[in-house]
């Protein structure tokens, strides 16, 4: 009977050792994946160079403006994972702004001027955005002095620059952002320039973190 | 597994207790069925979302750029990584911990989080947020709401901490606002609510109805096979006893009819004899389907002794083969034995079993010859491995079995048609007691057989094991003569020629035992105890006139049989030991052996059969002149020199028919050479009937016991099994502490009327006269 009763605990001890042995595995697997989400959003919310943007529009650009009218510039890379997300949001930007507000993609990248189509292709999807012009030119992305995709310039009528940053949340994330509601308001007036998110006093613009790759070899190197 | 809003189905009243309780079993073993199944469809899902993951990181975000350079974009990385991460653990718990709590949490756990993932790697695309709904539902197929509550923490967690953390990556806007959180994890508490009621609430009652059902359908199902159970076992015993009474019927009928035309004073002696040859045939045969129903009941309720002694496969062939060979030559049938493979000298079983069978075998065999032959194959199969087996196999050149008459064939009562009981005889039990003891031995029976072309019948049987044991190619390499044990009174008669201490307390088996062997041509010593019996030895061996046999009867008083042979052993006496015991029980073989005893007979013991033991005990025992005493023995002196007991009785007149209402006559009725003893003996009937009348009186039971005894192993000696069978069970109740009364005046009876048969015998044959006289005036 002792014997039995003996057996029957250790039994039980055995059994209630496997469970305490799950249940710690199961904290530590719940652990890792904490981190591997927070690793995740981590990366996604690392943000890229600012733009060092002229003040007001260059004379160096030969992009066209039409005078007395606000221009939205936005240099991206032709390859970038991020840009797909940065020209949706353009594109609710511009359906939003109407006839208030003209833009210009420059795209840079390895397969600059290639003019590649395809279902994927950015520069596609960027043309089909309303009173939007797209052009390949990397030389005009240095007029505007844009180190990172998505990078956002926005010029007020009278040329001045009102908003540099970007578009997105963070990387390659589509949705509401700071950058977007930002452009918006000032679209639409309601935002006052020279705002709280201005950078430094001596750049009136509003502003706020891009989220892409670089658009040069070694930018982050020149930052 | 049963979740805190699912209680247990309740029992409303006592007689429902046990209906709920099968009602929980079974809903607790159908919901884990089904949380199995539902892990076990998850761990498919995980392998597809993971699956899903690497493909959207690859076709949306293969690389990172920097400029013109570019590297494998990191989403890729976490899309193997920490899918293999989300998928692989609760895989495992869903294959090796199917149906725990713990493995439906870490499912919740990883679906919540592999939909992270794909908002992540889908840039945070609304569409992709269903996967967060859908996941909800799937989840809620496990109708516990502690999964769903998970799920949903996992969710509440993932936006507060994020809101707070970095708020511009999930809601867009610089810094957190308050209760923004709830706006987006609102939608899923509100899925939830739904899912829990819906799914779980409802989706528990409903199996807890379903397991009532089931528990019912069950309940009546148990219910209705019961009854049908009842009525095949009620179908059976009716059949049984139809069969057992028709059985016993028949026999009787005859035994009644003959008897009646005994009764008749116009029978002649000629026609007596053959009436009664009649009438001890069929009770013969009545006894005969006694002994198999009691055999196959003692089978049936589990309760036949077995014996597992070494004993000679030979040794029972031989015996079996010395016996029929006689039927089959009077048939005109060819008999033979062949050893197809080499026999072991000895193997564990029970020879008493395996003789019983063989006999069957052989004896149908012959019985269902008509002309050929049969051939008894002996082989050893696997006599290396660690279970051989011994098979014999029974082959005849008979009338062979059709395929339906062999499937019914050891079903009891059964035989191949109804016309073979009235053509050949039989109880048709033998063959079902024939496979259940070969079973007990640890083999089977089978058969090939064909209408017209004859059958065989193969007995396997374990063997135990033989590791040391010989083996012989032939039968006579045994070194067993085929006829010393099938040996007739006369040859017996002439091979006696030796000296035999009887040691026996009872005058009338005394007498019986002596006068058999003294007409074998032996000279009998008779001791009345054990104590007389080993002195008497002792003192023969001193005079150089050693005994040739002793035969020891082991209950006797002042000392019994088995402490005479321990005794004798332990002073070093060797020659052969018979005992003589009227139990007949499993154990007392070895008991006997175990004493010292080199053979054993049980009571009644036939003349053949005493006389066989002797003779082949006298012709192992030492020659004359050679001690027979071990050194290690001693020699007791003083003790008179035996003297040979005189000559046998005078034959008398044969004994002849009682007359009365009820009959008892000697089994020996027509032995004229047994006449005189057996009319002594019965004589003395009256007088053993009132001593047991006055030990009852005096109420000593032991007494009775002692008595009862020495009736028992006499009676059927002399003839009268009915007098043994009654003395029997008087002796077990007076051993046991029962009441004896009725077993008493049996007993009583059957002597009286045994002893009254003399008595009338003379009248008989006196009124037979007169009423002949009569007839003739």
């Amino acid at each position: 009977m002792a014997l039995h009763d003996a057996s029957e605990t250790d039994v039980i001890r055995s059994r209630k050792r496997r469970n305490v042995a799950w249940i710690c595995a199961f904290a530590a697997w719940m652990t890792a994946t904490g981190a591997a989400l927070g690793a995740l959003t981590d990366y996604a919310s690392q943000p890229g160079i600012a733009a060092r943007a002229p003040t007001s529009w260059p004379r160096a650009s030969r992009l066209s403006r039409t005078p007395g009218r606000a221009t939205l510039v936005m240099i991206a890379h032709t390859k970038c994972a991020c840009t797909r997300a940065s020209l949706h949001e353009l594109e609710r930007v511009m359906t939003d702004a109407g006839p208030r507000l003209e833009a210009f993609v420059v795209f840079v990248g390895p397969d600059e001027g290639s003019g590649a189509g395809g279902l994927l292709d950015l520069r596609a999807t960027a043309r089909a955005i309303p009173n939007v012009r797209v052009i390949e030119d990397s030389t005009e992305a240095r007029v505007f002095g844009a180190a990172t995709s998505g990078q956002v310039l926005l010029y007020a009528n009278d040329g001045a620059l009102a908003f540099r940053g970007g578009l997105t949340a963070s990387r390659g994330h589509e949705g509401d952002s700071v950058g977007g509601d930002a452009v918006r308001r000032l679209v639409q007036g309601t935002a006052a320039p020279r705002a709280a998110g201005s950078s430094s006093p001596s750049d009136p613009a509003l502003a706020s973190a891009v989220f892409g790759c670089a658009l040069f070899d070694n930018a982050k190197k020149d930052r | 597994m049963t979740s805190p809003l699912d209680p247990e189905i309740p029992a409303a009243t006592t007689a429902d207790v046990a209906l709920t309780a099968r009602a929980n079993e079974l809903r607790a073993h159908h919901y884990q069925k089904i949380t199995v199944l539902i892990d076990r469809l998850f761990m498919a899902v995980f392998a597809g979302q993971w699956a899903l993951a690497v493909v959207l990181s690859l076709v949306l975000s293969p690389r990172t750029w920097d400029g013109a350079a570019s590297q494998v974009h990191p989403h890729v990385w976490f899309a193997i990584g920490l899918g293999g991460l989300l998928a692989i653990p609760p895989a495992m718990l869903a294959w090796f911990q199917p149906g725990k709590l713990i493995t439906r949490c870490a499912i919740a756990v990883a679906q919540m989080a592999f939909g992270a993932l794909l908002i992540h790697l889908t840039g945070g695309r609304i569409e992709t947020h269903f996967h967060i709904f859908g996941s909800l539902a799937f989840l809620a197929f496990y109708r516990d709401w502690r999964v769903l509550a998970v799920a949903t923490a996992v969710v509440l967690v993932d936006h507060i901490g994020r809101g707070v953390l970095a708020p511009e990556s999930i809601y867009g806007v610089a810094s957190m606002q308050p209760l923004r959180w709830f706006e987006h994890a609102g939608w899923v508490v509100f899925e939830d609510v739904f899912l829990v009621v819906g799914a779980c609430v409802v989706g528990q009652r409903e199996l807890a109805a379903i397991a009532k059902r089931h528990a019912r359908l069950e309940q009546k199902a148990g219910l209705e096979q019961g009854m049908a159970e009842a009525q095949e076992a009620s179908r059976a015993k009716s059949e049984f006893l139809a069969n057992m009474s028709h059985e016993i019927r028949t026999p009787m009928t005859a035994i009644i009819g003959y008897a009646d035309l005994l009764l008749d004073p116009e029978t002649t002696p000629t026609e007596r004899l053959t009436h009664i040859q009649t009438i001890r045939r069929n009770g013969e045969h009545l006894l005969g389907i006694l002994n198999d129903i009691l055999d196959l009941s003692k089978i049936e309720a589990g309760k036949m002794t077995i014996e597992q002694v070494r004993c000679s496969p030979s040794m029972i062939i031989v015996d079996v083969a010395s016996l029929m060979r006689v039927r089959a030559k009077e048939k005109g049938l060819f008999f033979e034995v062949h050893y197809q493979t080499p026999i072991p000298e000895t193997i564990q079983s029970d020879p008493t079993r395996i003789r019983q069978v063989l006999m069957n075998l052989v004896g149908n065999a012959i019985k269902f010859t008509a002309s050929g032959g049969i051939r008894i194959l002996a082989r050893c199969e696997n006599a290396d491995s660690a279970s051989p087996t011994l098979t014999l196999e029974v082959v005849d050149t008979g009338i062979g079995l059709s395929e339906p008459q062999v499937a019914q064939l050891f079903q009891p009562f059964v035989q191949a048609d109804t016309s073979t009981t009235r053509k050949f005889g039989g109880t048709g039990l033998g063959l079902a007691i024939c496979r259940r003891l070969a079973h007990i031995l640890g083999g089977d029976i089978s058969i090939d057989s064909s209408p017209g072309r004859g059958s065989s019948f193969r007995l396997t049987i374990a063997a135990g094991s033989l590791d040391g044991v010989k083996m012989f190619e032939e039968l006579h390499e045994a070194g067993i003569p085929e006829t010393g044990v099938a040996l007739t009174t006369d040859q017996a008669i002439e091979a006696l020629s030796c000296n035999v201490l009887l040691a026996e307390d009872g005058l009338d088996n005394q007498l019986l035992i002596s006068t058999h062997l003294t007409r074998a041509g032996a000279r009998v010593t008779i001791a009345e105890n054990g104590r007389i019996a080993m002195e008497m030895a002792m003192a023969a061996l001193l005079a150089k006139e050693p005994f040739d046999v002793i035969l020891m009867d082991m209950q006797m008083p002042e000392m019994d049989g088995y402490a005479a042979t321990s005794e004798l052993r332990r002073k070093g006496y060797t020659g052969p030991i018979v005992a003589l015991t009227a139990h007949a029980m499993a154990g007392d073989r070895e008991r006997c052996l175990a004493a010292g005893c080199s053979d054993y007979l049980t009571k009644p013991i036939g003349r053949s059969k005493l006389v066989s033991a002797v003779a082949e005990h006298a012709k192992k025992s030492a020659p004359r002149g050679v001690p027979l005493l071990s050194s290690a023995g001693m020699a007791v002196a003083s003790v008179p020199a035996p003297q040979p007991v005189a000559a046998p009785v005078t034959p008398a007149a044969p004994v002849a028919v009682e007359s009365g209402s009820r009959i008892i006559v000697s089994d020996l009725a027509d032995d004229e050479e047994m006449t005189a003893l057996v009319e002594r003996f019965t004589n003395n009937l009256p007088q053993q009937a009132q001593r047991l009348e006055d030990a009852a009186h005096a109420n000593e039971r032991e007494t009775i016991r002692r008595l009862a005894h020495q009736l028992k192993g006499a009676a059927g000696g002399y003839g009268y099994p009915s007098i043994t069978t009654a003395a029997s069970r008087l002796e077990q109740q007076a051993r046991e502490g029962e009441t004896f009364a009725q077993a008493l005046a049996e007993v009583c009876d059957l002597c009286r009327r045994a002893r009254a048969h003399h008595n009338n015998e003379s009248n008989n044959v006196t009124t037979t006269t007169s009423t002949n006289s009569t007839r003739a005036a």
